[in-house]
Protein backbone atom coordinates (compact mmCIF):
# COMPACT_ATOMS: atom_id res chain seq x y z
CA UNK A 1 0.00 0.00 0.00
CA UNK A 2 2.74 1.94 1.18
CA UNK A 3 4.66 1.31 -2.49
CA UNK A 4 1.11 1.91 -4.38
CA UNK A 5 1.16 5.56 -2.41
CA UNK A 6 5.19 6.43 -3.41
CA UNK A 7 4.42 5.17 -7.45
CA UNK A 8 1.66 7.41 -7.45
CA UNK A 9 3.39 10.78 -6.31
CA UNK A 10 6.02 9.56 -8.64
CA UNK A 11 2.95 9.30 -11.60
CA UNK A 12 2.07 12.81 -10.90
CA UNK A 13 5.74 14.12 -10.65
CA UNK A 14 6.01 12.92 -14.12
CA UNK A 15 2.77 14.37 -15.21
CA UNK A 16 3.38 17.52 -13.86
CA UNK A 17 7.15 16.92 -15.42
CA UNK A 18 5.75 15.90 -19.04
CA UNK A 19 3.21 19.31 -19.06
CA UNK A 20 6.22 21.19 -17.66
CA UNK A 21 8.36 19.91 -20.53
CA UNK A 22 5.45 20.50 -23.18
CA UNK A 23 5.69 24.31 -22.00
CA UNK A 24 9.21 24.74 -22.25
CA UNK A 25 9.03 23.29 -25.95
CA UNK A 26 6.54 25.65 -27.07
CA UNK A 27 8.07 28.77 -25.17
CA UNK A 28 11.33 27.03 -27.74
CA UNK A 29 9.73 26.38 -30.46
CA UNK A 30 7.66 29.87 -30.75
CA UNK A 31 10.64 31.91 -29.91
CA UNK A 32 12.62 30.01 -32.92
CA UNK A 33 9.69 30.85 -35.41
CA UNK A 34 9.48 34.49 -33.91
CA UNK A 35 13.73 34.62 -34.40
CA UNK A 36 13.21 33.41 -37.90
CA UNK A 37 10.73 36.02 -38.76
CA UNK A 38 12.80 38.88 -37.79
CA UNK A 39 15.22 37.71 -40.09
CA UNK A 40 13.19 38.03 -42.57
CA UNK A 41 12.49 41.48 -41.49
CA UNK A 42 15.72 41.63 -41.42
CA UNK A 43 16.75 40.09 -45.47
CA UNK A 44 13.86 42.55 -46.72
CA UNK A 45 14.99 45.80 -45.16
CA UNK A 46 18.61 45.34 -46.16
CA UNK A 47 20.03 47.50 -49.00
CA UNK A 48 20.70 44.01 -50.78
CA UNK A 49 17.15 43.00 -50.91
CA UNK A 50 16.13 46.34 -52.57
CA UNK A 51 16.21 48.48 -50.06
CA UNK A 52 16.93 52.49 -51.03
CA UNK A 53 18.27 53.10 -47.28
CA UNK A 54 20.86 51.14 -45.01
CA UNK A 55 18.06 51.45 -42.31
CA UNK A 56 14.53 51.47 -43.44
CA UNK A 57 12.60 54.18 -41.80
CA UNK A 58 9.99 53.32 -39.36
CA UNK A 59 7.24 53.88 -41.60
CA UNK A 60 8.81 51.87 -44.54
CA UNK A 61 9.46 49.37 -41.99
CA UNK A 62 6.10 49.50 -40.66
CA UNK A 63 4.78 48.88 -44.37
CA UNK A 64 6.76 45.91 -45.21
CA UNK A 65 5.34 44.28 -41.85
CA UNK A 66 2.72 43.75 -43.31
CA UNK A 67 3.80 41.33 -46.36
CA UNK A 68 6.48 40.00 -44.32
CA UNK A 69 4.03 38.49 -42.30
CA UNK A 70 2.09 37.05 -45.11
CA UNK A 71 5.39 35.21 -45.82
CA UNK A 72 6.32 34.49 -41.97
CA UNK A 73 4.16 31.18 -42.51
CA UNK A 74 5.92 29.97 -44.87
CA UNK A 75 9.73 31.24 -44.13
CA UNK A 76 9.12 29.77 -40.52
CA UNK A 77 8.43 26.39 -41.89
CA UNK A 78 10.51 26.08 -44.81
CA UNK A 79 13.34 28.42 -44.01
CA UNK A 80 13.90 26.48 -40.24
CA UNK A 81 14.12 23.39 -41.73
CA UNK B 1 -4.15 32.28 -39.96
CA UNK B 2 -3.09 31.56 -36.79
CA UNK B 3 0.13 28.94 -36.02
CA UNK B 4 -0.73 27.97 -32.53
CA UNK B 5 -2.03 24.40 -33.52
CA UNK B 6 1.61 23.74 -35.73
CA UNK B 7 3.41 25.30 -32.75
CA UNK B 8 1.43 22.82 -30.25
CA UNK B 9 2.21 19.58 -32.20
CA UNK B 10 6.25 20.76 -32.48
CA UNK B 11 6.01 21.53 -28.60
CA UNK B 12 4.30 17.62 -28.24
CA UNK B 13 6.45 16.46 -30.60
CA UNK B 14 9.63 16.77 -28.70
CA UNK B 15 7.46 16.08 -25.12
CA UNK B 16 6.93 12.96 -26.71
CA UNK B 17 10.27 12.00 -28.22
CA UNK B 18 11.41 12.90 -24.41
CA UNK B 19 9.01 10.69 -22.93
CA UNK B 20 9.92 7.75 -24.92
CA UNK B 21 13.69 8.38 -24.23
CA UNK B 22 12.61 8.27 -20.55
CA UNK B 23 10.82 4.85 -20.97
CA UNK B 24 13.42 3.39 -23.07
CA UNK B 25 15.77 4.60 -20.72
CA UNK B 26 14.02 3.14 -17.51
CA UNK B 27 13.33 -0.12 -19.21
CA UNK B 28 16.97 -0.57 -20.30
CA UNK B 29 17.73 0.22 -16.30
CA UNK B 30 15.76 -2.81 -15.35
CA UNK B 31 17.09 -4.99 -17.87
CA UNK B 32 20.36 -4.14 -17.19
CA UNK B 33 19.90 -3.94 -13.20
CA UNK B 34 20.95 -0.24 -13.08
CA UNK B 35 19.92 1.38 -10.11
CA UNK B 36 16.68 -0.88 -9.19
CA UNK B 37 18.07 -2.85 -6.79
CA UNK B 38 15.08 -3.67 -3.25
CA UNK B 39 12.17 -1.66 -3.40
CA UNK B 40 13.14 0.78 -6.34
CA UNK B 41 12.79 -2.62 -8.92
CA UNK B 42 8.60 -2.53 -8.76
CA UNK B 43 8.88 1.90 -8.94
CA UNK B 44 11.09 1.43 -12.20
CA UNK B 45 9.00 -1.42 -13.58
CA UNK B 46 5.88 0.89 -12.93
CA UNK B 47 6.77 4.37 -13.83
CA UNK B 48 8.86 2.63 -17.17
CA UNK B 49 4.81 1.50 -18.26
CA UNK B 50 3.75 4.71 -17.20
CA UNK B 51 5.76 6.62 -19.00
CA UNK B 52 5.05 4.62 -21.98
CA UNK B 53 1.65 5.35 -21.89
CA UNK B 54 2.18 9.10 -21.49
CA UNK B 55 4.73 9.00 -24.52
CA UNK B 56 1.54 7.43 -26.68
CA UNK B 57 -0.54 10.37 -25.31
CA UNK B 58 1.47 12.71 -26.08
CA UNK B 59 2.41 11.23 -29.57
CA UNK B 60 -1.49 11.43 -30.30
CA UNK B 61 -1.59 14.83 -29.41
CA UNK B 62 1.28 15.64 -31.68
CA UNK B 63 -0.60 14.22 -34.54
CA UNK B 64 -4.08 14.76 -34.21
CA UNK B 65 -3.77 18.16 -33.31
CA UNK B 66 -2.75 18.91 -36.32
CA UNK B 67 -6.35 18.93 -37.69
CA UNK B 68 -6.73 22.40 -36.38
CA UNK B 69 -3.86 23.70 -38.36
CA UNK B 70 -5.74 25.77 -41.37
CA UNK B 71 -2.38 26.18 -43.72
CA UNK B 72 -1.74 22.35 -44.63
CA UNK B 73 -5.53 21.04 -43.54
CA UNK B 74 -4.50 17.45 -42.45
CA UNK B 75 -7.59 14.94 -42.75
CA UNK B 76 -7.23 12.06 -40.27
CA UNK B 77 -6.38 9.98 -42.88
CA UNK B 78 -3.27 11.62 -43.61
CA UNK B 79 -2.44 11.74 -40.48
CA UNK B 80 -3.41 7.84 -39.58
CA UNK B 81 -2.08 6.09 -42.73
CA UNK B 82 1.45 6.16 -44.21
CA UNK B 83 2.49 8.36 -46.99
CA UNK B 84 -0.63 9.96 -47.77
CA UNK B 85 1.01 12.90 -45.94
CA UNK B 86 1.35 16.43 -48.04
CA UNK B 87 4.12 17.48 -45.73
CA UNK B 88 7.43 15.68 -46.20
CA UNK B 89 5.67 12.21 -46.97
CA UNK B 90 8.39 10.02 -46.09
CA UNK B 91 9.20 11.91 -42.73
CA UNK B 92 5.72 11.57 -41.92
CA UNK B 93 5.48 7.84 -43.03
CA UNK B 94 8.14 6.88 -40.26
CA UNK B 95 6.25 8.96 -37.95
CA UNK B 96 2.87 7.01 -38.15
CA UNK B 97 4.93 3.54 -38.59
CA UNK B 98 6.64 4.30 -35.41
CA UNK B 99 3.30 5.35 -33.56
CA UNK B 100 1.96 2.18 -34.71
CA UNK B 101 5.30 0.51 -32.75
CA UNK B 102 4.60 2.43 -30.25
CA UNK B 103 0.75 1.55 -29.91
CA UNK B 104 1.70 -2.00 -30.11
CA UNK B 105 4.71 -2.17 -27.54
CA UNK B 106 2.26 -0.59 -24.58
CA UNK B 107 -0.04 -2.77 -25.37
CA UNK B 108 2.06 -5.65 -24.66
CA UNK B 109 2.59 -4.48 -21.30
CA UNK B 110 -0.94 -5.59 -20.60
CA UNK B 111 -0.85 -8.56 -23.05
CA UNK B 112 2.21 -10.46 -22.10
CA UNK B 113 -0.19 -13.07 -19.97
CA UNK B 114 -1.70 -13.56 -22.85
CA UNK B 115 0.96 -13.68 -25.86
CA UNK B 116 3.94 -15.14 -24.18
CA UNK B 117 7.33 -14.22 -22.88
CA UNK B 118 9.06 -15.21 -26.42
CA UNK B 119 6.17 -12.81 -28.26
CA UNK B 120 6.56 -10.41 -25.53
CA UNK B 121 10.29 -10.08 -25.88
CA UNK B 122 10.07 -9.66 -29.69
CA UNK B 123 7.64 -6.57 -29.16
CA UNK B 124 9.77 -5.18 -26.92
CA UNK B 125 12.82 -5.04 -29.02
CA UNK B 126 10.64 -3.63 -31.56
CA UNK B 127 11.07 -0.40 -29.20
CA UNK B 128 14.21 0.17 -30.39
CA UNK B 129 13.24 0.58 -34.06
CA UNK B 130 10.62 3.07 -32.67
CA UNK B 131 13.09 4.84 -30.87
CA UNK B 132 15.15 5.29 -34.03
CA UNK B 133 12.44 5.70 -36.59
CA UNK B 134 10.79 8.50 -33.91
CA UNK B 135 14.37 10.30 -34.04
CA UNK B 136 14.41 10.01 -37.86
CA UNK B 137 10.84 11.71 -37.88
CA UNK B 138 11.63 14.17 -35.32
CA UNK B 139 15.27 15.35 -37.34
CA UNK B 140 13.83 14.94 -41.04
CA UNK B 141 10.12 15.87 -40.76
CA UNK B 142 10.89 19.20 -37.58
CA UNK B 143 11.23 22.64 -38.24
CA UNK B 144 13.30 23.00 -35.35
CA UNK B 145 16.28 20.63 -36.44
CA UNK B 146 18.71 23.34 -37.09
CA UNK B 147 17.96 25.04 -33.72
CA UNK B 148 20.76 24.57 -31.64
CA UNK B 149 19.19 23.11 -28.46
CA UNK B 150 17.04 20.31 -30.35
CA UNK B 151 20.06 19.38 -32.09
CA UNK B 152 21.75 18.89 -28.75
CA UNK B 153 18.41 17.08 -27.27
CA UNK B 154 18.67 14.26 -29.98
CA UNK B 155 22.74 14.41 -29.68
CA UNK B 156 22.48 13.78 -25.98
CA UNK B 157 19.74 11.50 -25.62
CA UNK B 158 20.60 8.61 -28.45
CA UNK B 159 24.52 9.00 -26.73
CA UNK B 160 22.34 7.96 -23.44
CA UNK B 161 20.58 5.22 -24.63
CA UNK B 162 23.36 4.10 -26.81
CA UNK B 163 25.80 4.08 -23.63
CA UNK B 164 22.98 2.54 -22.08
CA UNK B 165 22.39 -0.45 -24.31
CA UNK B 166 25.89 -1.11 -24.61
CA UNK B 167 25.66 -1.95 -20.96
CA UNK B 168 22.56 -3.79 -21.10
CA UNK B 169 24.38 -6.27 -23.86
CA UNK B 170 27.41 -6.24 -21.72
CA UNK B 171 25.22 -7.04 -19.28
CA UNK B 172 23.56 -10.17 -20.64
CA UNK B 173 26.95 -11.31 -21.85
CA UNK B 174 28.09 -11.51 -18.46
CA UNK B 175 25.04 -13.18 -17.15
CA UNK B 176 25.47 -15.69 -20.08
CA UNK B 177 29.26 -16.33 -19.32
CA UNK B 178 28.35 -15.98 -15.58
CA UNK B 179 25.28 -19.52 -16.14
CA UNK B 180 27.97 -21.30 -18.52
CA UNK B 181 30.87 -21.30 -15.83
CA UNK B 182 27.82 -22.45 -13.48
CA UNK B 183 26.85 -25.27 -15.83
CA UNK B 184 30.79 -26.30 -16.60
CA UNK B 185 31.20 -26.43 -12.71
CA UNK B 186 28.18 -28.27 -11.87
CA UNK B 187 29.20 -30.78 -14.67
CA UNK B 188 32.89 -30.97 -13.94
CA UNK B 189 31.85 -31.70 -10.17
CA UNK B 190 29.15 -34.93 -11.12
CA UNK B 191 31.97 -36.42 -13.47
CA UNK B 192 34.50 -36.46 -10.16
CA UNK B 193 31.44 -37.89 -8.12
CA UNK B 194 31.10 -40.97 -10.62
CA UNK B 195 34.91 -41.20 -11.10
CA UNK B 196 35.00 -41.79 -7.38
Amino acid sequence: MLQMKKNTGAKITALIASIATMAVALGLVQRGAAATASADVLAQTAPSAGASQPYATPTKAAAQTKSVQATTRTTTRTHVS
Amino acid sequence: MNHEFWYLSRAAGFTAYLLLFASMALGMMITARVGTGGRRQNLVFDMHRFVSVLALLATGFHTYVLLGDQYLNFNVWQLSLPFLSPYRGVAVAIGVLSTYALVLVVASFWMRQHMGFRAWRMIHVLSFVLYAGATAHGIAAGTDTSQLWAGAMYFSTSLILLVLLVYRVDYAMRQRDEARRREVVKTASKIRRLAA
